[in-house]
Formats: C-alpha cells, sequence, structure tokens
C-alpha cells in the first residue's frame, strides 16, 4: 500500500489573512517498508501536506493515491484515518479521558470495533509503545510523566491498526534520553507497519532513521533523496536547516586535512575514517 | 476555525476609525438608548440615514455591515411570530386571510417597528466594533470606568486581565484547531445530526483546551512574576488614547441625531404638526 503523490498543489483561501503553507505541485511516492522524512523550515509546507493524507485537508488540484481510495471522489473518511495514523506535534496536549485506557481506546471506539477487540488493541498498543497496561491503564493519563503521555498518546493512535503512520516532530520538546527512546520505538513499530513518514527537524534523527528524506521549501518539492546524497554537501543548510552533527563534523575534519572525504553519515562511519586517516587499526 | 471574526474590527483608515475609542463607547452608550426614543418610521428614517452616513464615513462596505444582522434571523423571526401572536392593538382592517389566521394592518405596522427596533440595536454596536480594534475597546473602557476606582474596584487589573485574554485568544484558536485535527484523525465525529451526541462530542476538544490554558496562564503568571510586574496601576501604553478635532465634531453630529429623534418622540416645537406627515406616523 504505497503513498503516490502527483502534482499536487494547495492554496488557503484567498479571503484569509494568513497565506503560508501552501503547496505548489508536489510530487513523491512512498513506498511499502519506507521510513520516509518531510524536512524543511517552518512553514514549507510539511505539515499540510501530512494532514492531506488522512482527509483533514481536502484535496484541491493534483492525484493522492493511497490503497483504493479515490480522493476525487467523496472519501470514507472513517475508513481512510484507520488506514493512516497521524501523531501530531506534542501529542500528550490531545489526551482527554479519565483513564488511559479510555484514551487508547477512543479511536477504536470512534471506528464502532466491538468491545472486546477495543480492549485488546488497547492492550496492545499500550505494550507497542513500552509501557505497562496493567501499571497504567487505570490512571489518570494527567498523572503521567511528559515521556508517558506522549507513549500513550501515539498508542492511541496505533490502536486504530493504522498500515501508514506520520508523525509530526514526535521527539520536539523531549530531553535526549527521552527523544532517543521515542525514535527507538518509532524503529521498533516499522515492522508491523506498511510505512512511517516523519516530520522532522532533527538531521541527526533522519539521518540514524530514516531511509528517504524529501526536502521542502516555500510549498515546493525540492526533491526527494537517501540520507546520504541529502547530506553529501551543504544543500540542507541552504535551505535553513542543520547538517547533522557527525557529517557536519566531517566537514571541518576535511577542512583541516585530518580525513580525505566527509563522505560519512554516522558517527560509525566518521570514527572509522578517522582511523583509517591515522592508520590505527 | 479560523473564519472566526474576532471583533470583527475591519482595517482601514477613515474618520470613523481615528475618532477616539472612549467617545465612539459613550455614543455607542446613547445610541442604545436613542433607539427606543424611536417610535414611528420617520424616527428610523432618520436613524437609517445617519446611519448610512456613518458607514459611508467609516468606508467599511456596506454589505459586511448588514451581514452581522444573520445573528439576529431567528431572533427576529421569533419577534415577528410574538408580535403576530399576542398583538392587542385595533384590530381593523384584514390584509390577508387564510384558514384562521388573520393578519391585521396595525399588526404589521406593529411589527414592522420591532423589527427595525431589534435591526439597528444590532447594527450600532456593529459599527463600534467594525471601527474599533479590542484593545482600543478595553483601553476606552478602562477609562470610562475609572471612576470606580474610587470605590476600591481594581479597574486597572481588570483591564489588564481583559487585554491579555484579547491577546491569548488567537493562541488559543491555534490550539483549538490542533486538536480538533488531532481527535478527527481518531475519527471522532463532530459532524453528527444529533445534538447529544454533538455534545458529547466535544468533550475530547474541550478537557485538553481547559487543561492547556491552565498550563498557559500558568507559565504566563510565571513569565511576568520572572520580570517583576507588581500589579497594572502604572502600566504605560503604547498607543494612548487622545482626544482630537474629531471627537467634539462625532459628539456634535450625534446630539444632532438625538434632538431629532426626541423631538419626534415629544414634538418639541407645537407649531409644527406632525399629523401633517400623515400614514407614516
Amino acid at each position: 500500500m504505497s503513498v503516490t503523490i502527483e502534482n499536487l498543489s494547495y492554496i488557503y483561501d484567498k479571503k484569509a489573512v494568513f497565506k503560508k503553507n501552501a503547496l505548489f505541485d508536489v510530487s513523491l511516492k512512498v513506498e511499502d517498508g519506507d521510513f520516509f522524512a518531510l524536512v524543511g523550515r517552518t512553514g514549507s509546507g510539511k505539515s499540510t501536506l501530512a494532514m492531506h493524507l488522512n482527509g483533514l485537508i481536502r484535496k484541491q488540484t493534483g492525484v493522492i493515491l493511497i490503497d483504493d481510495f479515490d480522493f476525487d471522489k467523496k472519501i470514507n473518511l472513517k475508513a481512510l484515518r484507520a488506514k493512516v495514523g497521524i501523531v501530531f506535534q506534542y501529542p500528550e496536549s490531545q489526551l482527554f479521558a479519565d483513564t488511559v485506557a479510555l484514551d487508547v481506546g477512543f479511536g477504536p471506539k470512534n471506528l464502532k470495533l466491538d468491545p472486546k477487540e477495543i480492549d485488546a488493541r488497547v492492550r496492545d498498543s499500550i505494550g507497542a509503545v513500552g509501557l505497562d497496561y496493567d501499571e497504567i491503564a487505570g490512571k489518570s493519563p494527567f498523572e503521567l510523566s511528559g515521556g508517558q503521555m506522549r507513549r500513550v498518546a501515539i498508542a492511541g493512535v496505533l490502536a486504530m491498526k493504522p498500515e501508514i503512520l506520520v508523525l509530526d516532530e514526535p521527539t520536539a520538546g523531549l530531553d535526549p534520553q527521552g527523544k532517543k527512546d521515542i525514535m527507538e520505538l518509532v524503529s521498533s513499530l516499522r515492522s508491523s507497519l506498511k510505512a512511517v513518514i516523519m516530520i522532522s527537524h532533527n538531521m541527526d534523527e533522519v539521518a540514524k532513521y530514516c531511509n528517504k528524506v524529501a526536502l521542502m521549501d516555500e510549498g515546493r518539492l525540492v526533491g526527494v533523496f537517501t540520507p546520504r546524497q541529502l547530506f553529501r554537501d551543504d544543500t540542507v543548510e541552504r535551505y535553513g536547516l542543520l547538517l547533522p552533527s557527525a557529517v557536519s563534523l566531517a566537514h571541518k575534519l576535511k577542512a583541516a586535512g585530518v580525513i580525505n572525504d566527509a563522505d560519512i553519515l554516522g558517527e560509525d562511519e566518521l570514527v572509522a575514517k578517522i582511523l583509517e586517516a591515522k592508520n590505527i587499526k | 476555525m479560523r473564519e472566526i471574526a474576532l471583533g470583527q474590527y475591519y482595517q482601514t483608515s477613515s474618520i470613523v476609525h481615528s475618532t477616539d475609542a472612549r467617545v465612539k463607547l459613550l455614543i455607542s452608550i446613547a445610541y442604545l438608548v436613542m433607539v427606543f426614543f424611536v417610535e414611528t418610521y420617520i424616527g428610523f428614517g432618520v436613524l437609517a440615514v445617519c446611519f448610512l452616513l456613518t458607514v459611508f464615513a467609516s468606508r467599511v462596505p456596506l454589505f459586511k455591515v448588514l451581514k452581522s444582522l444573520k445573528v439576529i434571523l431567528f431572533l427576529a423571526f421569533f419577534t415577528f411570530l410574538m408580535t403576530m401572536l399576542f398583538y392587542g392593538g385595533a384590530k381593523k382592517t384584514v390584509v390577508w386571510e387564510w384558514w384562521i389566521i388573520k393578519i391585521y394592518e396595525g399588526q404589521l405596522y406593529a411589527c414592522g417597528l420591532v423589527l427595525l427596533r431589534l435591526v439597528f440595536l444590532v447594527l450600532g454596536p456593529t459599527m463600534l466594533t467594525f471601527t474599533t480594534t479590542p484593545v482600543e475597546l478595553t483601553d476606552g473602557l478602562e477609562w470610562l470606568l475609572k471612576p470606580l476606582a474610587l470605590i476600591g474596584i481594581p479597574i486597572h487589573s481588570g483591564a489588564l486581565v481583559m487585554s491579555m485574554t484579547l491577546r491569548i485568544i488567537p493562541n488559543l484558536i491555534d490550539e483549538t484547531d490542533r486538536i480538533i485535527n488531532a481527535q478527527k484523525s481518531r475519527c471522532a465525529d463532530f459532524d453528527s445530526r444529533n445534538i447529544f451526541k454533538r455534545a458529547k462530542a466535544m468533550i475530547p476538544i474541550l478537557v485538553p483546551l481547559i487543561a492547556s490554558s491552565f498550563r498557559k496562564a500558568d507559565e504566563l503568571a510565571d513569565a511576568m512574576d520572572s520580570r517583576c510586574f507588581v500589579g497594572a496601576k502604572n502600566r504605560t501604553r503604547m498607543r494612548k488614547l487622545r482626544f482630537t478635532w474629531r471627537d467634539p465634531i462625532a459628539l456634535i453630529l450625534f446630539a444632532a441625531e438625538f434632538t431629532v429623534i426626541l423631538w419626534l418622540k415629544f414634538n418639541f416645537f407645537p407649531f409644527v404638526d406632525l399629523s401633517t406627515v400623515g400614514w407614516i406616523v
């Protein structure tokens, strides 16, 4: 179940005061098994694009193909939203129910599943985000720590058993350990999902986890790259983003003549390069 | 949510816009009183002419102003119905008859007057909000309520609370947007026809919204505290309200209108026989 987007354009109401976040002629394809990153500075249209995927924004012009949903006709939004789950920024701010179990079960309940199925899904998804069902299910979501709340919110989307998961800056506002834990969690979810799409400003995460990166700027798609292609030169810096820290360091080491080429992506490769240059075995 | 017009201020520059907010407030209050002195069609004619002149001078498109009447559509219909049912005046000439329903001439006249009064009661304050920003309004109100400070009512703090509320509302709308999108992504149904279901559907929006409002209020209070904000007493303003030459003119013009209305009502000048204008009165 791939996601295909062709020539998608979106313009906000002409009368609207804020005319940012429009899309112009965006085409891209997300294949099964992809961990797809959407990067670009604030207002580049990443979120607008993401909100098209589950029908929160109605398509204006262009083509969107997801499964057998026909975006040109009236689509069954519930079915689409069960297929494409979106975890918004700071998802913990959307928790509302009396207990964690009820909150996680909100999506399945809206899908009118039977109570047994709902219960099973709630258990599964709370487990999937690395929390202990028995310990946490009966608690109020407001008693939890920030990291736990975010996990519960992600579980709330997973409980709908989506095939494609879209995450809008899943690690924003967490401490370094929290960031790492959430990224490991998302990475571990990949096996049960067809594709993961992540909006991110953190290029270290993109370099480490994603296999494809779409770079956006002012509503236009600059291109779709592999992380290695994208971070080879200073392209991202021209679009208001930073290189991953290891790559940036490699460039400096190369300029200083310590290593010969900066063609690396992660820390391990950088270390290998330095060892090679220094002839240390 | 973006469409919600807040205070519906219409941005342009005109004599009406630059008239002092305090003067406009005073005039608006007096205007509401004045509308109740109008009891004839001639009186409403005078109101209409003055109103059109004001709209013209304010450069706000007339249709925009008239659009504000949409909110009283139901109320107007209800008023019409009530006047028709409980009209106590003379029932002489029948204008229209069907089955047991008879509509009398007197009824229509009375109805017209009530509806016109309603319309003008709405139009006046509408012009105030079209031509005065919420901030100016608060400042104006604060100034007008100043005497209350003498009996120990904390006007300054009240005004501060009000202007901060106005400041926060756009953020609140953004937040509401986010939460609605998130819950929609979990298949929440906000479009049910059933009014109880719709009310219940508000819970997943209201709970997170209230929770985040409290959190933000707390943060704001801390931020003010940490900058040693004590009381609102000697707060200075970036835009000070200033009386100008326009203000006495506005007052004089309004006083003239009021005089005409009072003259029509109490007939100050008996030598002008109002009955000569016959049926309109």
